[in-house]
C-alpha cells in the first residue's frame, strides 16, 4: 500500500509537468501582450515590466523560470492587482475559504445523497421513492446558479432568515454549501439507489436477516458497504465538480475564495494569476483522487494496488 | 431472408420476423410517458427558440415613443405587451429569452457531436486494440477525469479570445470520456462474439470489422450518451457565459441572461421576471433532455441501468 502511494505521489511530477507544459503553451501563444490594454504605458515601464515576466527571454527560458517560481512558491507578481504577489497575497489567503466551501460541500452531498439513495431504494416504487427520484432529477439538471438564485430568493428576500451575500459566520456559509451541494448529492443519490437496488436482493443480505440481524443494520452494514463503492469512485470528478463549481457560487454569494480571483484572472488575462491558479487546482485535485483511490481500497478488501 | 431479419429472430426467436431491436427500443421509449411528454416540450422550445431567432435581430429596444406613451423607465414588469417584461435596455424579454435559447441549445447540440465523435473514435480505437494499447489510452482517461477540465477550457477560450466556435469545440473536447469508456467497453465485448469472429475467420480486417459489424451494434449506447451529453454541455455552456467567459455580446445565451439578472434582484430592486425566464426555460430543458436520455436509456440498453445512472 505504501509503495502504491509513493508511485501515486511520483506521477504527480509528470501530470503536473504537462498540464504546466500545455497551460503554459496556451498562454504563451495568445496573440498580443499581456500589456495590451494598457496603452499610455512608457516604453521604459513596459520594458521593465515584460523583464519582470521573463517575456524578454526565449520562450524555453521563460518556461523554465516561470516554473521555477511556481515550484519553489516564490510566486511572481500580478500584472492587474498592484503589489501582490499572486502566491503570497492572492492565493495563500483566499485558498482555505475554497476549500472549507467545497469540502463542506462534499461532505453534505454524501451524506444526503446516500441516506436518499437509500430511503428511496428501499421504498422502490412508493410515494417518497417518486418524490426523491424526481427531486434528485431536479438537481442534475438545474445549474448551480439557478437554484442558488431560487435559494437566495426564497430564504433571504422573502424569509429573512439569512443573509444573501457575505463570508465569516456559519449563516452566511449555508446558502452557498447548500447550492454547491445539490448536483453530487443528486448524483450520489442517484448512484446509491442504482447500486442498492443491485445489492438489496443478494444472497448475502438474505442470510443477514435470517440471522436475526435487525433491518437497518443489515442495510446499512451488509448492504450499504458494497453499494457505496461507486459513490466512492464518482467523488473524484465530484471533487473537481465542486472546487470548479465553486467559481459561480463565489461569485454570486461574494465570497473572497480562490475561484473568485481565478475568473477575474482569466478575465483579466493576468498570467501569473492564472497559471498559479491553475497548479493549486490541479494539485488539490490530484490529493483527493489519490485520497479516493486509497479509501477504495480500504473498502474493498479485493483490490490489490501492488 | 435478410440479414437484419436473421439477426432478430436470433435475439428473439419468439418474436415475429421484422421487428428489429430498433423498433422495439421505439416501442419501449413510446411507453414510457415522462420521456415522450420532455421530447414534447423539447420540440416545442427548440422550435420556438429557432424561430424567433431567424426572424428578429438580436435585440430590439422597444420605440422611443412607446416609452415616453407609458411613462415609466425600463425595465418594465410582463404586461400583455411584453409578457416576459423588458431588460434595462428595453428589449423584449421573451425575444432575447428565445434567442438566448437558440444559441444555448446550438452549442449544446454542436458540443455534444463533436464529443460523440471524439469518444466513439478514441473508445472503439482503445477496445479495437486491446492489449497495452488499451490499458495506455485508458490510463489517460482515467487520469483526465479527475481533473479541472473546465480550467482547459478557460484557458483555451483566454488563448482565442472568447471566439464562438472555440467554445463549442472545447466543451465537445472535454465532455467526450465518459462516451469513450461506455464505446470501449462495448467494442471489448462485441469483438469475441461469434458472428465477429465469424468475419474475422472470413478474412476480414480490422477497420472493416469495427466498422461494419461492431460500430452497427453500438448505435443504442451512442445514441443514449449523446442525448445524456447534450445537457452537461449546455450546462457548461451557460456555467461559463455566467461567468462572463463564454458567449460574449451582442449574442446572448441563457447563461448571460440569468448572468445579466442576477445583480438586477436584491432586496432594493426587485426585477424577478429579469432572472425568472432564462432559468426557466433553461431549467426546463434540461429536466427534459435527462428525461429523454434516461428514457432512452431505459428503452435501448436496460444492461446500462445497472452499470451507471
Amino acid at each position: 500500500m505504501t509503495r502504491f502511494v509513493l508511485k501515486r505521489i511520483l506521477w504527480f511530477i509528470p501530470t503536473l509537468l504537462a498540464i504546466y507544459t500545455i497551460s503554459f503553451a496556451l498562454l504563451r501563444a495568445a496573440p498580443g501582450s499581456p500589456f495590451i490594454e494598457e496603452r499610455d504605458m512608457p516604453k521604459e515601464v513596459r520594458e521593465q515590466r515584460e523583464r519582470q515576466y521573463y517575456l524578454d527571454k526565449p520562450w524555453i527560458v521563460q518556461y523554465g523560470y516561470t516554473l521555477r517560481d511556481l515550484a519553489t512558491f516564490r510566486g511572481q507578481m500580478s500584472m492587474k492587482y498592484e503589489n501582490r504577489n499572486v502566491i503570497h497575497d492572492v492565493l495563500a489567503p483566499a485558498f482555505p475559504i475554497s476549500l472549507g466551501l467545497g469540502l463542506a460541500a462534499l461532505t453534505l452531498s454524501v451524506f444526503a445523497g446516500v441516506l436518499v439513495g437509500i430511503f428511496s431504494a428501499v421504498r422502490r416504487y412508493s410515494l417518497l421513492d417518486h418524490l426523491l427520484t424526481g427531486g434528485a432529477l431536479l438537481g442534475i439538471s438545474l445549474p448551480s446558479f439557478v437554484i442558488a438564485s431560487l435559494l437566495v430568493m426564497l430564504f433571504s428576500f422573502w424569509l429573512g432568515w439569512l443573509p444573501a451575500t457575505g463570508w465569516g459566520s456559519w449563516q452566511k456559509l449555508v446558502l452557498p454549501v447548500v447550492s454547491l451541494a445539490a448536483f453530487p448529492t443528486a448524483y450520489i443519490a442517484r448512484l446509491t439507489r442504482t447500486s442498492m437496488l443491485d445489492v438489496l436482493p443478494a444472497d448475502f443480505m438474505r442470510t443477514a436477516r435470517s440471522k436475526g440481524l435487525p433491518g437497518g443494520e443489515v442495510i446499512v452494514l451488509h448492504g450499504l458497504k458494497n453499494a457505496f463503492l461507486p459513490v466512492l469512485s464518482y467523488l473524484g470528478p465530484a471533487a473537481a465538480g465542486v472546487f470548479t463549481g465553486s467559481f459561480v457560487v463565489e461569485k454570486i454569494f461574494a465570497i473572497p475564495g480562490i475561484g473568485h480571483h481565478f475568473v477575474q484572472s482569466a478575465l483579466n488575462r493576468d498570467h501569473p494569476l492564472i497559471l498559479a491558479s491553475v497548479m493549486l487546482y490541479s494539485t488539490l485535485l490530484l490529493v483527493m483522487n489519490l485520497l479516493v483511490d486509497i479509501g477504495y481500497a480500504r473498502l474493498d478488501p479485493r483490490i490489490r494496488y501492488d | 431472408m435478410t440479414d437484419r431479419a436473421w439477426r432478430a429472430e436470433a435475439d428473439h426467436p419468439t418474436a415475429p420476423v421484422g421487428r428489429s431491436p430498433l423498433a422495439l427500443g421505439l416501442r419501449r421509449f413510446r411507453a414510457n410517458r415522462a420521456a415522450v411528454i420532455g421530447l414534447g416540450v423539447l420540440v416545442v422550445v427548440s422550435l420556438a427558440c429557432f424561430i424567433v431567432a431567424w426572424t428578429t435581430d438580436a435585440g430590439e429596444p422597444v420605440s422611443k415613443a412607446e416609452d415616453a406613451a407609458v411613462g415609466r423607465n425600463h425595465p418594465w414588469p410582463p404586461s400583455w405587451r411584453h409578457p416576459f417584461g423588458t431588460d434595462t435596455n428595453g428589449r423584449d424579454m421573451l425575444l432575447r429569452t428565445f434567442q438566448g435559447g437558440a444559441i444555448s441549445l446550438a452549442v449544446g447540440l454542436s458540443a455534444a457531436a463533436i464529443s460523440v465523435l471524439i469518444g466513439t473514435f478514441y473508445g472503439a480505437v482503445s477496445g479495437q486494440a486491446g492489449g497495452a494499447v488499451d490499458r495506455w489510452m485508458m490510463r489517460v482517461v482515467d487520469t483526465l477525469y479527475g481533473l479541472p477540465y473546465i480550467l482547459l477550457v478557460i484557458l483555451l477560450l483566454v488563448y482565442a479570445r472568447q471566439q464562438f466556435w472555440v467554445l463549442i469545440v472545447a466543451i465537445g473536447a472535454v465532455t467526450w470520456l465518459t462516451m469513450a469508456r461506455i464505446v470501449r467497453g462495448e467494442v471489448l465485448r462485441l469483438r469475441e462474439q461469434e458472428y465477429v469472429l465469424a468475419a474475422r475467420a472470413l478474412g476480414a480486417g480490422p477497420l472493416r470489422i469495427l466498422l461494419r459489424h461492431i460500430l452497427p451494434n453500438l448505435a443504442g449506447p451512442i445514441i443514449v450518451c449523446a442525448t445524456l451529453t447534450v445537457p452537461v454541455a449546455i450546462l457548461q455552456e451557460s456555467f461559463l457565459s455566467f461567468l462572463g467567459l463564454g458567449i460574449s455580446a451582442p449574442r446572448t445565451s441563457w447563461g448571460i441572461l440569468a448572468s445579466d439578472a442576477v445583480n438586477a434582484v436584491n432586496p432594493v430592486v426587485n426585477y424577478w421576471w429579469l432572472l425568472a425566464f432564462p432559468c426557466l426555460f433553461l431549467g426546463l430543458t434540461l429536466l427534459c433532455l435527462n428525461f429523454v436520455g434516461d428514457g432512452l436509456r431505459d428503452a435501448f440498453d436496460p444492461k446500462l441501468i445497472s452499470r451507471d445512472t
